[in-house]
């Protein structure tokens, strides 16, 4: 048949490719000033230290800088890789321009309201998924339009059978799409404040869910994708071995989704879903290095072509990063090593491996390559493209290699007690102290990598200078000829299936769906996963808005919920008292559940009663005070800002239609009892001279502190009454 | 070919058995018809240390599930056997070392070095957060003056530092984080500090009246 004329679009790849470096160097640069506030916390207290800034808090500046690297930077980086190679493994100009440019400008959007929402503190607290609802509408609108772009093109290719890379992009739309939208169901009550549809330990197995498989189909499943395009690619070698290939995308796609619950190893989650977690993550081991080694094979016989060519070094160390993480990940899930690991700076140091080689390094290497494509030149400057190699890799090290320490450091410590029962380091703070030097030597890491990344930008800068536009690069390809849809004879099974796209996309769906149901549908029906325990009630007005401001700070970014049943750990947070470890039934009123993943500070759940009101009061305004050496922010403006209870009937009304019992009558007096529930506790703190002589004349039980004082107040102590009900 | 395998070691025949890679020379004959823009692929059988170690994960973890079903790795279980452990462990130690636990005959010290000890710990442990470094009071007592909510002396002193204060109030029990000793230095420091004038000392609380005498 005659061949066809067309163009591939080198525009919208363009766009991407300088998205994906700008975002790179803002997303780094946040998270480079989030490492440095571990080791100067004061270090942005700009306007005095009695007067801090709130949205320059970490507690908003963390998400922001996992949204940022994750979704402005890798994913910008994965659509410019996926739209080059999608056109060319398909023969086909994308389905549609205009898809291509809402999709680019859309996404765009959303990380610019991404960045100004989350400093505001609109957030919904889950990991990785913070943004609020409105913003989560739009990203799904944004995803569907790629999604189609992807399908269209697929549908109107001129390559009969749909290669490798094809199917992990297919992976990718699909599984994102189900995940965002089933972790991010919430009821919004108010413009930007909504209440997760689970609450607890369901929300809890959402998000990790969830956040696990982000990390699958986010930030491996596409990168996958682009490995299978660029490196045979630019090595000019041949794929390694096609049933490879197949074996492992399907394992992988099919075991991935199934091991969320190795992130809540030992809580309050039941543990016949823990135990999944952790035997599915062992089995994800091989399907993983699959990926590793059809990567790094295909490089075999060129390794000398490696040596001189940039691109390839940086993908043999971002795929040998990616095997790393990959086989430290399922040591991780066995739960004696998670119970050393998890809360501590291991899993930092774990996630940064993943990140700055695999993601990072990738990214680069397709960047150069790219490059030379797109301004049809040859690099401005190989040296330097070989500098910023080998002060990345540098980076990765100093980066990983002290947060290992400090994790480890800090989880014996931690653990030990003396021999008369007691904790060697009862003070929390011995633990933070102690790897201070680590979080300096993880920012001296971080900074490098930066360097690094912006070396590059510059490269790619003149790069682009020396070279001339390409916007649509012809091509030319038969079209294809209509054949029978059935198996032909002596067909392979997965050859027919590369041809029956739809087919393709729809085991895809059913692979990922399998484990989802497994693990969720009885989480949520069996009502043994979560014992009832009698005594524990509904949040107060007063403490439900103190909770939304815990999570507005995002204080769950460094202090735990979740008490986890070990010896040292109801030692040190539950009075020892074996217990009152954290259990399903306390947290059936939380949506969003808060259990963290990080204790930079000590866990929370049961500081209810440990401290006095001005205790709390002054910790706020200077944690220094009442903590010497504490790193944590201070939170001056929680003092000075009056709360805003205006959405309270309709927070309330929210979420009586989720089935929290509040009356008619509590709701419509919630008002009065903010108030009669904050003069109390102002009664408490007048108590303290310093106090009355500070705040004495004003308006004090009208400001948030107050309310946040409520909720932490609470917090973990219904459990207390039924036991003092039993006895 | 034989005379090539008689010339290999048996580590190299052992990889190559493992990894069952084609030979790039001949490499043609494994490759597939596929052509990608411009990407070929061969059709190198799985690796079988590959394929063996994927089984192997696979037996694990059906053996793994099959011990957690049947209530191995009970994390409840768990616990309860550490506490008891550290119980028996704790009275052994008791009962070598009877003089760290008895809280008869505390030793009330005047000598500078452990005054000046206490004197750090009241200040490390952060007590001056709430008593104040001259230990006038703010959100806890004053501590300079003769009365006394949870009692004065040494033996009271040391069991409210041991125990912690009235519930809710925020002193939290020392005894699980300061030996017995440290525990005697603090509460010898406040006793030495007895009638000394505080800048803003806060009004006297509690009913006991205990004067250091």
């Amino acid at each position: 048949m005659e061949k066809e004329q067309f163009y591939y679009d080198n525009k919208i790849v363009k766009m991407f490719l300088w998205a994906t470096i700008l975002w790179g160097v803002v997303g780094m640069l946040v998270g480079l000033l989030v490492a440095f506030l571990f080791v100067a916390p004061g270090l942005l207290e700009f306007a005095g230290s009695d007067n801090a800034i709130s949205w320059l808090s970490f507690g908003r500046l963390r998400p922001l800088h996992t949204n940022a690297v994750i979704f402005a930077f890798v994913g910008n980086g994965a659509f410019m890789g996926i739209y080059y190679s999608t056109q060319r493994l398909l023969k086909a100009r994308m389905f549609n321009d205009l898809l291509s440019r809402i999709h680019f400008w859309g996404w765009q959007l959303i990380i610019v309201a991404a960045a100004i929402t989350l400093p505001l503190g609109f957030n919904s607290s889950k990991e990785y998924a913070e943004l609020e609802w409105p913003i989560d509408i739009w990203v799904v609108l944004i995803w569907v339009v790629f999604g189609i772009n992807l399908i269209g093109t697929i549908l109107k290719r001129r390559q009969r059978h749909i290669y490798v890379a094809i199917w992990f992009y297919i992976a990718t739309f699909i599984t994102i799409a189900i995940l965002y939208i089933f972790n991010n169901l919430a009821l919004p009550v108010s413009g930007f404040k909504s209440y997760s549809v689970y609450a607890g330990v369901q929300d809890a197995l959402i998000q990790w869910w969830y956040g696990h498989n982000a990390v699958a189909f986010f930030l491996t499943t596409p990168i996958l994708g682009l490995m299978y395009y660029f490196v045979p690619k630019i090595a000019n070698r041949p794929v390694y071995s096609y049933r490879l290939s197949i074996i492992h995308f399907w394992t992988l796609i099919f075991l991935y989704i199934w091991a969320g619950p190795h992130h809540l190893l030992y809580t309050a989650l039941p543990e016949w879903a823990q135990n999944l977690g952790t035997v599915f993550s062992i089995m994800l081991i091989f399907p993983s290095w699959g990926g590793m080694i059809n990567g790094l094979l295909t490089l075999r016989g060129v390794w000398d072509k490696v040596r001189e060519t940039p691109e390839l070094k940086f993908f043999v160390v971002a795929i040998t990063g990616y095997g790393m993480t990959t086989f430290e990940g399922p040591l991780l899930s066995f739960k004696n090593l998670n119970a050393i690991g998890h809360y501590t700076d291991w899993i930092i140091g774990h996630v940064h491996i993943g990140t700055l080689s695999w993601n990072g390094f990738m990214i680069a290497g397709i960047v150069y390559w790219l490059a030379t494509k797109l301004w049809n030149t040859e690099l401005y400057s190989k040296k330097l493209a070989n500098a910023h190699f080998l002060i990345g890799t540098f980076g990765i090290m100093f980066y990983a290699i002290p947060l290992y320490i400090a994790g480890f450091t800090q989880a014996f410590m931690w653990n030990e007690f003396n021999p008369d029962g007691t904790l060697v380091y009862g003070n929390f703070l011995d633990t933070v102290t102690a790897i201070i030097p680590m979080y300096w030597m993880r920012a001296i890491g971080g900074s490098l990598y930066l360097t690094g990344f912006i070396i590059m930008a510059f490269n790619i800068i003149m790069t682009a200078r020396q070279g001339s536009k390409v916007e649509d690069e012809l091509a030319e390809a038969a079209p294809l000829k209509k054949i029978s849809s059935g198996r032909a004879t002596g067909e392979p099974l997965h050859s027919w299936l590369e041809r029956r796209t739809v087919l393709f996309t729809i085991l895809t769906t059913v692979a990922v769906l399998v484990g989802t149901l497994v693990e969720i549908v009885p989480m949520m029906l069996v009502e043994s996963n979560v014992k009832t325990i009698e005594s524990v009630k509904p949040y107060s007005p007063l403490e439900l808005e103190g909770r939304d401001l815990y999570i507005r700070e995002g204080c769950n970014n460094c202090h735990s919920q979740m008490i986890r049943p070990f010896r040292s750990e109801v030692a040190r947070y539950s009075d020892n008292d074996p217990e009152l470890y954290s259990k399903a039934g306390e947290f059936i009123y939380d949506r969003p559940f808060l259990w963290g993943s990080r204790r930079t500070g000590p866990d929370v759940h049961r500081i209810g009663g440990k401290y006095n009101d001005n205790w709390h009061f002054n910790h706020m305004l200077d944690p220094r005070s009442t903590s010497p050496g504490s790193i944590m922010p201070r939170y001056t403006w929680l003092i000075k800002n009056t709360l805003n209870a205006s959405s309270i009937e309709s927070k309330l009304e929210g979420l009586v239609s989720l089935g929290h019992p509040y009356s008619k009558e509590e709701i419509a007096n919630a008002r009065q009892s903010i108030a009669t529930q904050a003069a109390g506790i102002v009664e408490n703190l007048r108590q303290d001279p310093e106090f009355v002589r500070n705040y004495g004349d004003q308006n004090m039980q009208e400001r948030e502190i107050i309310a946040l004082i409520a909720y932490l107040q609470r917090l973990g102590t219904d459990i207390k009454a039924d036991r003092t009900a039993q006895n | 070919m034989n005379k090539n395998s008689e010339n290999t070691s048996a580590w190299t025949r052992f990889i190559k058995s493992m990894t069952k890679a084609h030979d790039i020379a001949t490499e043609e004959d494994i490759m597939t018809d596929h052509d990608y823009d411009g990407i070929k692929e061969l059709d190198n059988v799985l690796p079988p240390w590959w394929l063996y170690g994927f089984y192997i994960t696979i037996v694990i973890s059906i053996v793994y599930y099959f011990f957690a079903l049947r209530g191995d790795y009970n994390q409840y279980d768990e616990l309860k056997a550490d506490v008891v452990q550290a119980k028996v462990e704790l009275e052994a130690y008791k009962i070598a070392n009877p003089e760290l636990f008895s809280v008869t005959n505390l030793e009330v010290y005047t000598d500078a070095v452990n005054l000046e000890k206490g004197k750090e710990l009241f200040a490390s442990k952060t007590c001056t957060a709430c008593h104040l470094t001259d230990l006038g009071g703010g959100i806890g007592p004053n501590l300079t003056d003769d009365k006394w909510i949870l009692g004065g002396g040494m033996d009271d002193i040391f069991n409210t530092i041991s125990k912690g204060g009235r519930p809710g109030k925020g002193m939290i029990a020392w005894e699980s984080s300061l030996s017995k000793t440290e525990r005697q230095q603090l509460s010898s420091y406040i006793i030495s500090m007895m009638g000394t004038s505080p800048a803003a000392p806060k009004a006297p609380q509690g009913d006991i009246t205990w004067d250091g005498k």
